[in-house]
C-alpha cells in the first residue's frame, strides 16, 4: 500500500524523505497487512453502524431535519508522549489564564485599567455581558469546559488557532470514534499503548459535583435546546454517560431563588446546569427576552449563587476572535510567564493601523467574523474571486470592530483512506480541557479532516470527517 | 423521573394503541361489512358509520359504501392514511413519534427503531395509496403487524421502571376508553336489530368481539354460544379478558398505585378505585336499573376526568 | 423639598396564568441630589421577592408568583428628599474631549433604541452649537434641535421605538426625546445617559418622565430634561439611570400561560412638609393588596368524550409570553 505526501505543510505521517516518523512506523505494517476490499468492508460497517446508533448531528441552513453522520476515517493520529506533555503544560495555562481573564474582566477590570486591552475592545463584543458584572461563579470556575482548536505550522509546531469557552462540542465523537475503532480495528491497538479517552464523562460528572453549591448533595443535569439542535446527539450521549437527567428550559423552574425541575414526584432542586445553550437563551428576563429555550429567572438565582452554570454565562467574550489576539499579553499579565504554546498572529479590525492593512491585503489573508463559529462568515483571501473580496470589503468598513485577519496558515496533513487509498488530508486537533478542582486535559482528542482534496476547512458542517486521537503513554512516547 | 418525559412515554402508549385499535376495527368492519352486503345494504353502511362515531373519525367528509368494489377503499384512506383525520393511524404514529424523539433516553434502539420504521412505512404508502381493494386491505394487515412488532420491542426491551410504567398507564387509559366508546356506538343498534334477522343478529355480536380481539377468549370461557348477555357481560366485567372495562381500570389502577406519591397525585387512584369497586359489585345494577349504554357514557367521562387529574399530578408540576 | 410618590402597575390578565416572573426597577436611587427618607413595596398576590444593585447601581427587584393567579398589583411608595441647587449646563464650560476612555465609553456607544439611524447626521447638521464649544452649549443646541422639530405627541410611538422611529414621526413623548438627544450627543463622542423618574407638576394625576444627563469631567453627571428644556430641579426624582430605556424599564417580566394582558400605570406625586417618623421604613409592607393565588387553576378544563384526551400530541402546553413595559 502506498502512502504520499502533501506538497505543502507538515506531514504528520512521513517524514521530509519519504520515510514514516518513528511513532507511525508499526501502523503503516499493520495497516500493510489489510488488503483494500477488506478496508472498504470495514469502513462501510463503521458508517452503518454510526447511523443505525443515531450518531448524527443537523446541519442548519440545510433542508429542515436533515441529519448526517460525521464521516470517520479509521487511520488513527498518533501524538507521542513527550509532544502531548507540552501541549498539555501549554493547555493548563492557557486555560488557567482565561479564567483569571474572565474573572478580572467582570471584577475589577485590572486588564483593562493597566492597558493590557483596549477599553473599546471589550466594551464592544457582543458576548461581554454587563448583566453579569459582579457576579461571583461558584468555586470561581468559569470556563468549566474548553475546547481548543490547534493547528501545526510547517515545522511542526502547535499553534493555537482559538478557543472555544461557551459550549464547545465534539467530545462525543472523541468516545465513540475510539469505540467504533476498536470494535473495527482491534489489531492496531495490540502495537500501542494508547491512553483511554472513556473516563471524560466520569471526569466533567466530578467538575459538575464540584462547582455545585449543595456539595454534600448536588444534583446536577444537562440543559439541551432540545432535539432539534445540531448537538443534540452528544447532549443526550452525555447525559446517558453521566447517568444525569437531560432537560429542556420548560422543565425547570425558578422559584424565588432556586432552580427545580419538574418531576413526577413534584419539584426536584436542581443546584448545578451543564448548559448546551448561548447566554443569549438562558434567562428571558436578562437577556434575548423572545428566547423560550431558556428558563425565567435563572440569572437571579445564579446571582443568589444557589446554581452553577457550566460555563459560566458571559464566558464567551474569552474566545472572541479579537481577545484572541492579545492572549500572549494577557497570559504575562495574569501568570507572569511566557506562552508555552503559540499562535497565529493576528491583525484586529478594531485597531485602526490593523483595519488600513486587512482591506489593502485581502487577497493575502484569512478574515474571520469575530462573533461567529464553525467557519462561518470567513473570507480565504487568497482562494477569493474580485467580486468576492469587493463585497467583503463593504461589509467589513460598515463594522471594523467586528473582523481578524490572519495570514493563511498551512495546515498539517495526515494520511487518509479516500476511495482506494491512503492520500494526505489537512487537519487540525481539538483537546478538551476540564476545569474544576484542578485543569485536566483529556489524553486525547478530537481530530479533524478536511475530507475534500486541498480543502482547509475541517468543520463537520463543511464538508469534514474526524479520526479517533491517540495520546502515547509514557511508555510508548 | 422528569414530567416531560414521563408525559411523552405516556402519549407514546396512548398512540400507539390507538392506531393498534384503528386498525383492527377498520380490519374487522371490513369482513363484516362484506358478509352483510347484498343482504341488508342498509345495515352495512350502518357499520361504517358506527365505526367512524366509535372511533372519533365522523369529523370528516361524508363517505359512502361504495357496493361496487365489494370493499370500502375511502374508509381505508380515511382511517389509515389521511392527514387530516385526527386519529388516522399515519398520525397516531406520526405522534408517537414525536413523542419518542423527546423521550430519547427512556427508550431502546429497538423501540426507538422500530417505530421510526413504520412511521415510515406509512408515509412511503400515503404517496401510493393502493387502488385496487385487496392491496389496500393486505396494507392494512401489514401495518397492524407492524404495529404489533412496535408493542413486541416495548414489552421485552424496556425495563419495568417508572418510564415503562407510564407508557403502560397510557396504554391501559387509550384501550379503556376505546372499548368504553366502542360499546356506547355498538350497543343502540344491537338492540334494535334484537327482533330482526337473527343470523346477522349474532354475526355482530360476534364482530363486536372480534372488533376488541376477544372472540376465541369469550369461547374459551363460556364456550360457542353467543348469548347477547354474557357477551356484554364478558366485555364489561370480565376482569381476566384483556380488553374488558373491568380488566382496563384494574389495570390503570395497578399502573398508578407503581408510580411514585406526588403532591397531587392521590386525585386520580380514587376515581379509578370508585370505579373499580363499582364494576366488581354493581354488575345487575349496571346492567339493570342503569343501562349498559348509560353506564359506559358516565364511565368514559370518570376516565377522562383521571387522565386529567394524571396531568395535574404527574405532567403539569 | 420633600416628595411623595406613589407608582402603582396593575396588570390584568383574561384567563389564568401562572410562573409569573418580574424584575421590576422602581426604587428611587440615593444620590448626590436626593435622599431616599423611605422605600414601600406592597405586591399581590404573595411573592416571593429579591433584591439586588444592577451594573449602573439601580435598585431592581425580582419577584416570582408560581401558583395560578389573573392579576397582578404592585405599589411603590416612596418618600424622598429631593434638592433644589443643582449643578446646571453652565457648569459644563469645558470643550468635550476627543477621546473618552474607560468605563465612561458605554455611554458613548450607540446601542439599543439609541441606534445610528441613517437620518441622525443631517438632523444633527442643525444644531447651532459646534462641536469645538463649551459641553453645556452643546447640550442646549442639541435639545433645543430635539425641542423644535420634534412634537410632543402620545400614542405615536411606543415603548419599543427607536431614533430611527422618531426621526421618522417626528413627533413623540418624553422616552423618545431623551433617546434622540442621546443620540445626537453620542454622535459627537459625549457621554450621556438615560434617567427615569418622577416629575411632580401638581397635579392630581402625575407621570413618569424621562430624561437625560451629560457626564463633564468637573462636573460629573449633570442632568437635562429635552422635552421641557430645563435642568431637573427640587421636582424631579431620579429612579434608574442606564443607556436607554432599555437598562431601566420598571417592569420586565414573563409567564406561563394562554392569556392576553392589560396594564395600567398610575402615578401620583405630592409634596409633604415634614418627614413624618412613624412613616419612615423601608421594606415589603404588610398591608399586600388581597389578590389570590391558586395551586390548581381555578378555569380548570371539562373533559368531554373527545376532548381533552384527543388532543393531538402534546397536550395543551402552556406557552412562555412576555410581559408588556410600561412607558415613561
Amino acid at each position: 500500500m502506498r502512502w504520499s505526501r502533501q506538497d505543502t505543510g507538515y506531514d504528520e505521517i512521513l517524514a521530509e524523505n519519504g520515510e514514516p516518523r518513528s511513532h507511525y512506523a508499526r501502523l503503516l505494517e499493520l495497516l500493510g497487512e489489510i488488503d483494500g476490499s477488506e478496508l472498504n468492508r470495514r469502513e462501510r460497517l463503521q458508517q452503518l453502524s454510526l447511523l443505525n446508533q443515531g450518531i448524527t448531528f443537523a446541519v442548519y441552513g440545510d433542508e429542515e431535519g436533515t441529519e448526517r453522520v460525521f464521516p470517520f476515517d479509521f487511520v488513527p493520529r498518533i501524538i507521542p508522549a513527550s509532544e502531548w506533555s507540552r501541549l498539555e503544560a501549554g493547555l493548563v495555562q492557557r486555560v488557567t489564564a482565561l479564567n483569571l481573564f474572565l474573572k478580572d474582566i467582570y471584577g475589577e477590570r485590572a486588564c483593562l485599567k493597566e492597558g493590557v486591552l483596549p477599553w473599546e475592545l471589550v466594551l464592544s463584543r457582543r458576548e461581554y455581558k454587563r448583566e453579569l458584572l459582579g457576579i461571583q461563579p461558584p468555586r470561581g470556575v468559569y470556563t468549566h469546559i474548553v475546547g481548543t482548536d490547534l493547528i501545526r505550522d510547517d515545522s511542526g509546531e502547535y499553534l493555537v488557532l482559538e478557543d472555544n469557552c461557551r459550549c464547545p462540542s465534539g467530545v462525543s465523537y472523541v468516545i465513540e470514534n475510539r469505540n467504533l475503532l476498536q470494535r473495527s480495528f482491534p489489531e492496531l491497538f495490540s502495537a500501542y499503548p494508547v491512553h483511554p479517552v472513556e473516563t471524560y464523562p466520569s471526569d466533567l460528572l466530578d467538575v459538575l459535583r464540584f462547582v455545585a453549591p449543595r456539595s454534600d448533595a448536588p444534583n446536577p443535569v444537562i440543559l439541551s435546546p432540545g432535539v432539534y439542535n445540531s448537538a443534540y446527539f452528544e447532549h443526550s450521549f452525555l447525559a446517558r454517560e453521566m447517568g444525569i437527567p437531560l432537560v429542556e428550559g420548560s422543565d425547570l423552574v425558578v422559584d424565588g431563588s432556586h432552580v427545580f425541575m419538574r418531576t413526577t414526584s413534584g419539584l426536584q432542586r436542581v443546584d448545578c446546569i451543564y448548559r448546551r445553550i448561548d447566554d443569549d437563551f438562558l434567562d428571558p428576563l436578562v437577556f434575548n427576552r423572545d428566547s423560550t429555550l431558556g428558563v425565567p429567572g435563572l440569572i437571579n438565582a445564579y446571582r443568589a449563587g444557589n446554581v452553577a452554570l457550566c460555563n459560566a454565562p458571559g464566558a464567551g467574550v474569552a474566545d472572541d476572535k479579537a481577545i484572541y489576539a492579545y492572549m500572549p499579553e494577557l497570559i504575562r499579565f495574569y501568570l507572569s510567564e511566557d506562552p508555552i504554546l503559540a499562535q497565529v498572529p493576528t491583525y484586529v479590525g478594531a485597531r485602526p493601523d490593523d483595519f488600513a492593512y486587512m482591506l489593502d491585503h485581502l487577497d493575502e489573508l484569512v478574515v474571520k467574523t469575530t462573533g461567529d463559529a464553525g467557519g462561518y462568515g470567513m473570507l480565504m483571501g487568497p482562494f477569493s474571486t474580485e467580486e468576492e473580496r469587493a463585497s467583503y470589503r463593504d461589509e467589513m468598513r460598515n463594522n471594523p470592530d467586528g473582523y481578524i485577519a490572519q495570514n493563511l496558515v498551512e495546515l498539517s496533513s495526515h494520511g487518509t483512506w479516500i476511495g482506494e487509498e491512503f492520500v494526505p488530508r489537512r487537519i487540525d486537533l481539538r483537546p478538551f480541557v476540564l476545569c474544576g478542582e484542578g485543569i485536566q486535559v483529556l489524553a486525547g482528542g478530537l481530530t479533524r479532516v478536511a475530507l475534500k482534496e486541498g480543502s482547509y476547512v475541517v468543520n463537520s458542517s463543511q464538508g469534514g470527517g474526524s479520526k479517533d486521537t491517540w495520546v502515547l503513554t509514557g511508555a510508548g512516547g | 423521573m422528569l414530567s416531560r418525559v414521563a408525559e411523552s412515554l405516556y402519549w407514546i402508549g396512548r398512540y400507539l394503541e390507538r392506531a393498534e385499535n384503528v386498525t383492527r376495527l377498520l380490519m374487522v368492519t371490513t369482513e363484516v361489512a362484506v358478509e352483510i352486503e347484498g343482504l341488508d345494504d342498509e345495515l352495512a353502511q350502518s357499520q361504517w358509520d358506527e365505526l367512524l362515531a366509535a372511533v372519533g373519525a365522523d369529523g370528516g367528509p361524508p363517505l359512502r359504501f361504495t357496493q361496487a368494489s365489494g370493499l370500502a377503499l375511502p374508509y381505508v384512506q380515511w382511517l389509515l392514511l389521511d392527514e387530516s383525520n385526527p386519529v388516522s393511524v399515519r398520525n397516531s404514529l406520526a405522534h408517537a413519534r414525536e413523542n419518542s424523539r423527546s423521550a430519547r433516553e427512556a427508550l431502546t434502539l429497538e423501540v426507538f427503531l422500530d417505530l421510526n420504521e413504520s412511521h415510515r412505512e406509512l408515509d412511503r404508502l400515503s404517496q401510493d395509496v393502493p387502488r385496487n381493494p385487496v392491496r389496500a386491505l393486505d396494507e392494512v394487515r401489514h401495518t397492524h403487524r407492524a404495529i404489533r412488532t412496535i408493542l413486541g420491542a416495548i414489552e421485552h426491551t424496556l425495563s419495568r421502571d417508572e418510564g415503562w410504567t407510564f407508557m403502560k398507564l397510557g396504554e391501559a387509559f387509550e384501550r379503556t376508553q376505546r372499548t368504553l366508546w366502542v360499546l356506547g356506538t355498538r350497543l343502540p343498534g344491537l338492540e334494535e336489530l334484537a327482533h330482526r334477522d337473527l343470523p346477522i343478529f349474532y354475526g355482530l355480536w360476534r364482530a363486536l368481539l372480534r372488533s376488541m380481539a376477544s372472540l376465541e377468549n369469550y369461547r374459551t370461557l363460556e364456550g360457542a354460544d353467543l348469548e347477547p348477555d354474557s357477551v356484554l357481560r364478558f366485555l364489561l366485567f370480565e376482569p381476566t379478558a384483556p380488553r374488558s372495562v373491568h380488566c382496563g381500570v384494574v389495570r390503570i389502577a395497578q399502573y398508578l398505585d407503581r408510580l411514585p406519591a406526588g403532591p397531587d397525585s392521590d386525585e386520580a387512584r380514587q376515581i379509578v378505585g370508585r370505579l373499580n369497586a363499582r364494576l366488581r359489585y354493581d354488575s345487575d345494577e349496571i346492567l339493570g336499573e342503569q343501562g349498559a349504554v348509560a353506564f359506559c357514557a358516565a364511565t368514559s367521562l370518570a376516565i377522562a376526568s383521571a387522565h386529567d387529574a394524571v396531568g395535574r399530578g404527574f405532567f403539569r408540576v | 423639598m420633600l416628595i411623595e410618590t406613589e407608582h402603582r402597575l396593575r396588570f390584568q390578565y383574561d384567563d389564568f396564568i401562572r410562573e409569573s416572573q418580574m424584575e421590576i426597577r422602581i426604587e428611587p436611587q440615593a444620590g448626590t441630589h436626593q435622599r431616599i427618607h423611605s422605600f414601600h413595596l406592597v405586591v399581590g398576590p404573595t411573592a416571593t421577592l429579591d433584591r439586588y444593585r444592577d451594573w449602573n447601581d439601580n435598585w431592581v427587584h425580582h419577584l416570582a408568583i408560581r401558583g395560578y393567579h389573573d392579576r397582578i398589583e404592585i405599589l411603590a411608595r416612596s418618600l424622598i428628599d429631593a434638592a433644589a441647587d443643582r449643578p446646571g449646563l453652565e457648569a459644563l464650560t469645558e470643550v468635550p474631549e476627543r477621546q473618552v476612555s474607560g468605563e465612561l465609553l458605554d455611554f458613548t456607544r450607540f446601542g439599543g433604541p439609541v441606534e445610528h439611524a441613517p437620518a441622525l447626521e443631517s438632523f444633527t447638521r442643525e444644531v447651532q452649537a459646534s462641536r469645538e464649544a463649551p459641553l453645556g452649549e452643546q447640550v442646549e443646541g442639541i435639545a433645543q434641535v430635539v425641542s423644535d422639530r420634534v412634537a410632543y405627541q402620545p400614542g405615536v410611538t411606543t415603548w419599543q421605538s427607536t431614533v430611527a422611529d422618531v426621526l421618522d414621526q417626528r413627533s413623540g413623548v418624553c422616552q423618545d426625546f431623551a433617546h434622540l438627544t442621546l443620540a445626537m450627543l453620542r454622535l459627537r463622542g459625549i457621554p450621556c445617559r438615560y434617567v427615569s423618574g418622577y416629575l411632580h407638576t401638581g397635579a392630581e394625576v402625575a407621570q413618569s418622565h424621562a430624561w437625560i444627563e451629560v457626564y463633564g469631567e468637573s462636573a460629573g453627571w449633570v442632568g437635562f430634561d429635552p422635552t421641557h428644556m430645563r435642568v431637573p430641579d427640587e421636582d424631579y426624582v431620579v429612579v434608574a439611570v442606564g443607556r436607554s430605556y432599555e437598562d431601566v424599564s420598571p417592569n420586565r417580566g414573563v409567564y406561563r400561560g394562554n392569556a392576553g394582558e392589560t396594564l395600567e400605570a398610575v402615578v401620583a406625586t405630592r409634596r409633604v412638609e415634614s418627614v413624618d417618623v412613624s412613616r419612615v421604613a423601608f421594606g415589603v409592607g404588610p398591608d399586600s393588596p388581597d389578590v389570590p393565588v391558586y395551586a390548581q387553576s381555578p378555569g380548570r378544563e371539562h373533559s368531554s368524550k373527545f376532548g381533552t384526551e384527543m388532543h393531538p400530541n402534546h397536550p395543551v402546553r402552556d406557552q412562555q409570553q412576555q410581559q408588556q413595559q410600561s412607558r415613561r
